[in-house]
C-alpha cells in the first residue's frame, strides 16, 4: 500500500457529506453499470456445458443484449442438458465445429476441463472471437504462456475468468484495503471447505477417466489449482505483488476411495516484504491457504489482517473488523454491522448510499447477483465497447502459475521458489 | 446397501437414498442430485440479493425475465393448479406472508408489504391479487420463454412449489445415471420415489395426522396413513408446521390468497400423490386450503385429507385411494370405524 493510494482515497472519502456515502460512491455505479452491461447486442457460444457451462448459460441470460445462440460439448446428455437452458442455441459436438460453424457467434466462454483449455483457447482466438476462459487458465506454465502470448496478440477481448477483479464488494473492500482502514499488511488467510467427493459419476466405466479429471494426478492441479485459483487472485489483485515462495501439505482425510489427488491440503506462501524491519531474514508476511472436501464449515473465504482492521471477503458478502485503536473515519457508527461471536463486522455493502436514502440498509447485505454474474458482465461490456478485459491473460498466467507451483508444493513437499520469470510470458 | 446422502436447503434437511451396490458411484451421483437441489435454492430463494426469484420480484413488473425451461414449466404447473383449484393455490402470496409476518427476513421491496392488520391494506395494495382482479399474479410468455408480473405490487413466493420442483430436478439427475430405486425427500414434507426398494412393490412412506399423542420426546401427530409410492410424488402440507404470533394469536403459515387471510379451513393435513412432486407440492396446499381437491380432479393426482369434525379427526380420501393410500392399521384400529364412516 503506498501513501498516494491513502490519499486518493481520502479524497474521495472526504468529499462526501454524511457518513454511510463513503461506502458507497463507486460501487453504487458498478451495479447500475452491471445490470446494464452494453448498448450493443452479443452473440456468445459456450464451450463445455458441464455444471460450470450451465452456471454460465443462467447467469449471460440475465445480462441484456447477450444472446446464446451456440452450444458443444463432447457428451451428448450435458449438451442437451445446456440447450435445454438456453432457448434458440443450437448445439454441436465439438469446439472445432462451434468456431467453423457458428458464424454469427462473436464471443466464446470456455468452460471445459482445464487441461483442454489451450487448444480450445488458441483456436477461438485464432478464430477472431473474444475469449471469456474459466480459471484456471491451463494445466501446466507452458500452456498458460501460451495462451497468454496469443491473446496479447490478439485485437479482440481475451478475460482469465478471475472473479474478484469484477466483484462489486471485493472492489470496494479493495478501496479499503488501499487505505488507512487497514493500512499495513500483517497475514492473509483464505479457505475453500466443501464436503464432497468432487467426483463426477460415470455410468460408462469407460468414461471414468475422462469425466473425473479432477481426480487424474497427471493432469489435475488439486483443490489449490481448481479452487484456490481465485484466492489467490484476489490476493495478487489487492497486493500487486505476487508470492516469492511456496510449501505445502496434503493428504487423504475422507475419500479413501482409490485416488491420489488430496482430499485435503494447506499451503504457504511467502509474501513480498513490505519493508517492515523483518526477524530471520526479513521475510514478508505469510498467504496461508486451506482447503478440504471433507469438511464444509465456513465455506470460501480470504481474510486479510490489517493493522488497522480485518477484511473478510466471502463472494457475495464481505465484512470490516476495526481494531479498537484504529483512527474512526466517521462513517463507521452509520454503519450495518454483524456479530461473529465476540467480534462485531461492519457489513461491506456495495450500494449503500441508494440503499441508505431509502432506509433499506439491511436489504442491501450481500451481493444482488453472484459474482459469476459480474466477471461475465465485465468480458461483454468489454467485447460490445473494445476495452480491456477486467483481468487480463497476464493476470490469468499469474494467478494460474502461482496455483501450479503451489500443487506442485503440495504434491512433493518440498518448498518452492516463485521466480518472476515463471510469472511472465517469455 | 442402499447409500444415503443429506444437504441442508431451502431451510430443511434434504435426504436422499439410493440403491445400488457401487457406493464411490452412488456417492457421486447423490452429490450431483443435491448439488441441483442446493441450485434450485440459489433460484428460488425468498431471502436471497441474488436468487431468480428476487430479481423477478424486483424487476417482473417492468420488464420481462428470460427462464430456463425447467423454470418455465414450473410457473406452468403453477398457473394450471391456480386455476384448477380456485385460487386455492396461488404463489402471489409474498406480500400477504411478510405481512403477516411469516417470511420477515423475505428480499422483498419495502413497497410491497402492508401491514395485514390493516383493513385496507391488502386491497388498496393488491396482497389479493385473485380476488380483486381474478387474473394470475403473473402471466408466461411461451415463444419469449419470459415471465412477467402482471401488478406493480405483485410478488412471487414458491414456497409451496419449489421444493418440490427441486425434488423433480435431482430425480432427473438420479434416473438419468440409470438408477431404478431412489427415495428423495425435502423435510420430510416433499417426496419423490423412483422405481420402489429392492424386493418390494413400493416405497411406503408414513403421513402423520389426526390426534396430537404424548410421547416421551414431547406431543406428536400420530401416524394414520401409509402412502405406496412407485416413480410417483408425495406431498404434504400441514396447519402444524410454521406458525408465528399475531397480537397473541396463533396464526397457521398456510395463507388462503382469496381472502388474504391465514387458510381457516377445516383440514389438519392434506396429503397428496402426483405424478410429479411439483404438482405434489402445490396441490397439497390447495388440498389443505380447500379441505380437499375441490371440483378438479386433475389427471394422475390423489389426496388424502385429515379433517377435523365435531367426532374427532377423520380422513378424506379423493382419488385411486385402493392403490395409493392405506390405512396405518398397526397404530389407528381404534378410528377404523370412523375411517369407514366417512367412506
Amino acid at each position: 500500500m503506498n501513501r498516494s493510494d491513502r490519499r486518493e482515497f481520502m479524497k474521495h472519502a472526504t468529499a462526501v457529506v454524511g457518513g454511510l456515502a463513503a461506502v458507497a460512491i463507486w460501487p453504487e455505479a458498478e451495479l447500475a453499470r452491471a445490470a446494464q452491461p452494453s448498448a450493443g447486442e452479443l452473440s456468445v457460444g459456450i464451450i463445455g456445458a458441464g455444471r460450470q457451462g450451465r452456471a454460465i448459460i443462467g447467469e449471460l441470460q440475465k445480462l441484456a443484449g447477450v444472446k446464446i445462440t451456440a452450444i458443444c460439448d463432447t457428451d451428448q446428455g450435458r449438451l442437451d442438458a445446456g440447450l435445454r437452458r438456453a432457448a434458440g442455441a443450437v448445439g454441436y459436438k465439438s469446439h472445432a465445429e462451434l468456431l467453423e460453424k457458428a458464424k454469427d457467434v462473436q464471443a466464446v466462454i470456455i468452460a471445459t476441463p482445464t487441461h483442454l483449455h489451450k487448444d480450445i483457447a488458441l483456436d477461438a482466438i485464432g478464430s477472431g472471437r473474444h475469449v471469456y476462459c474459466e480459471a484456471p487458465m491451463a494445466h501446466t506454465i507452458e500452456d498458460c504462456r501460451a495462451i497468454a502470448k496469443a491473446a496479447q496478440e490478439s485485437r479482440n477481448v481475451f478475460a482469465a475468468g478471475l472473479e474478484a477483479r469484477s466483484n462489486p464488494i471485493y472492489k470496494l473492500a479493495r478501496t479499503f484495503f488501499k487505505s488507512d482502514a487497514v493500512r499495513d499488511l500483517v497475514a492473509v488467510r483464505a479457505q475453500a471447505n466443501q464436503k464432497t467427493s468432487w467426483r463426477t459419476p460415470a455410468s460408462d466405466p469407460a468414461r471414468e477417466r475422462e469425466l473425473n479429471w479432477r481426480l487424474d494426478p497427471a493432469i489435475s492441479l488439486g483443490l489449490v489449482g481448481e479452487w484456490g485459483v481465485q484466492q489467490i487472485d484476489t490476493v495478487n489483485f489487492y497486493l500487486g505483488k505476487y508470492p516469492t515462495a511456496v510449501r505445502g501439505m496434503g493428504g487423504i482425510r475422507l475419500h479413501a476411495d482409490g485416488r491420489e489427488v488430496a482430499d485435503t491440503i494447506q499451503c504457504e506462501f511467502t509474501l513480498p516484504a513490505p519493508g517492515t524491519t523483518g526477524v530471520g531474514g526479513g521475510a514478508g508476511p505469510v498467504f496461508s491457504y486451506s482447503a478440504t472436501l471433507a469438511n464444509s464449515y465456513d465455506g470460501k473465504y480470504e481474510v486479510f489482517y490489517g493493522t488497522n482492521a480485518a477484511i473478510k471477503l466471502a463472494w457475495s458478502h464481505g465484512w470490516m473488523f476495526k481494531e479498537a485503536d484504529a483512527p474512526t473515519q466517521g462513517w463507521e457508527v452509520y454503519a450495518n454491522r454483524q456479530q461473529f461471536h465476540n467480534d462485531e463486522g461492519i457489513t461491506l455493502i456495495a450500494d449503500a448510499t441508494k440503499l441508505a436514502s431509502q432506509g433499506k440498509l439491511k436489504e442491501g447485505i450481500g451481493l444482488p447477483e453472484s459474482s459469476l454474474y459480474y466477471a461475465l458482465a465485465d468480458f461483454v461490456r468489454s467485447a460490445v465497447e473494445g476495452k480491456p478485459a477486467a483481468c487480463s491473460a497476464d493476470d490469468g498466467l499469474k494467478a494460474t502459475a502461482i496455483a501450479i507451483l503451489a500443487n506442485k508444493a503440495i504434491v512433493s513437499g518440498e518448498r518452492i521458489t516463485i521466480e518472476d520469470s515463471a510469472l511472465k510470458v517469455g | 446397501m442402499p447409500f444415503r446422502h443429506a444437504v441442508f436447503a431451502m431451510g430443511t434437511r434434504f435426504e436422499i437414498v439410493l440403491s445400488g451396490d457401487d457406493e464411490v458411484f452412488l456417492r457421486a451421483v447423490a452429490e450431483e442430485a443435491l448439488e441441483v437441489i442446493v441450485a434450485q435454492e440459489q433460484q428460488w430463494s425468498l431471502f436471497r440479493r441474488d436468487s431468480l426469484l428476487a430479481r423477478i420480484n424486483r424487476e417482473g413488473w417492468q420488464r420481462p425475465v428470460l427462464l430456463d425451461a425447467d423454470s418455465f414449466e414450473l410457473f406452468e404447473d403453477a398457473l394450471a393448479v391456480r386455476e384448477q383449484s380456485g385460487g386455492a393455490f396461488d404463489v402471489g402470496v409474498a406480500g400477504l406472508m411478510r405481512a403477516w409476518g411469516l417470511h420477515e427476513h423475505s428480499m422483498l421491496p419495502a413497497e410491497h408489504v402492508a401491514d395485514a392488520r390493516s383493513e385496507e391494506s391488502g386491497a388498496s395494495r393488491g396482497l389479493r391479487p385473485a380476488v380483486l382482479n381474478d387474473v394470475p399474479p403473473f402471466e408466461l410468455d411461451p415463444v419469449a420463454r419470459t415471465i412477467r408480473l402482471t401488478h406493480e405490487v405483485a410478488a412471487l413466493d414458491l414456497g409451496a412449489i419449489a421444493k418440490g420442483h427441486a425434488l423433480d430436478l435431482a430425480a432427473r439427475v438420479v434416473t438419468e445415471y440409470g438408477i431404478e430405486s431412489a427415495l428423495i425427500h425435502g423435510g420430510t414434507s416433499s417426496v419423490v420415489a423412483i422405481g420402489a426398494p429392492p424386493g418390494e412393490e413400493v416405497w411406503r412412506v408414513a403421513v402423520a395426522g389426526g390426534e396430537q399423542e404424548e410421547h416421551a420426546g414431547g406431543p406428536r401427530l400420530a401416524c394414520r396413513m401409509i402412502a405406496r409410492l412407485r416413480d410417483a410424488a408425495l406431498g404434504v402440507s400441514a396447519h402444524h408446521g410454521r406458525t408465528a404470533n399475531l397480537e397473541g394469536r396463533r396464526i397457521g403459515h398456510v395463507m388462503d390468497p382469496r381472502t388474504g387471510e391465514p387458510s381457516r379451513s377445516h383440514a389438519v393435513v392434506a396429503a397428496v400423490i402426483a405424478p410429479t412432486a411439483r404438482l405434489a407440492d402445490a396441490w397439497s396446499t390447495a388440498a389443505l386450503v380447500n379441505a380437499g381437491l375441490g371440483v378438479a380432479r386433475p389427471a394422475g393426482v390423489c389426496a388424502a385429507v385429515a379433517v377435523r369434525r365435531e367426532s374427532g379427526i377423520v380422513w378424506i380420501i379423493e382419488g385411486d385411494v385402493a392403490e395409493h393410500f392405506e390405512h396405518d392399521e398397526r397404530i389407528a384400529r381404534a378410528s377404523a370405524a370412523r375411517w369407514e364412516d366417512e367412506e
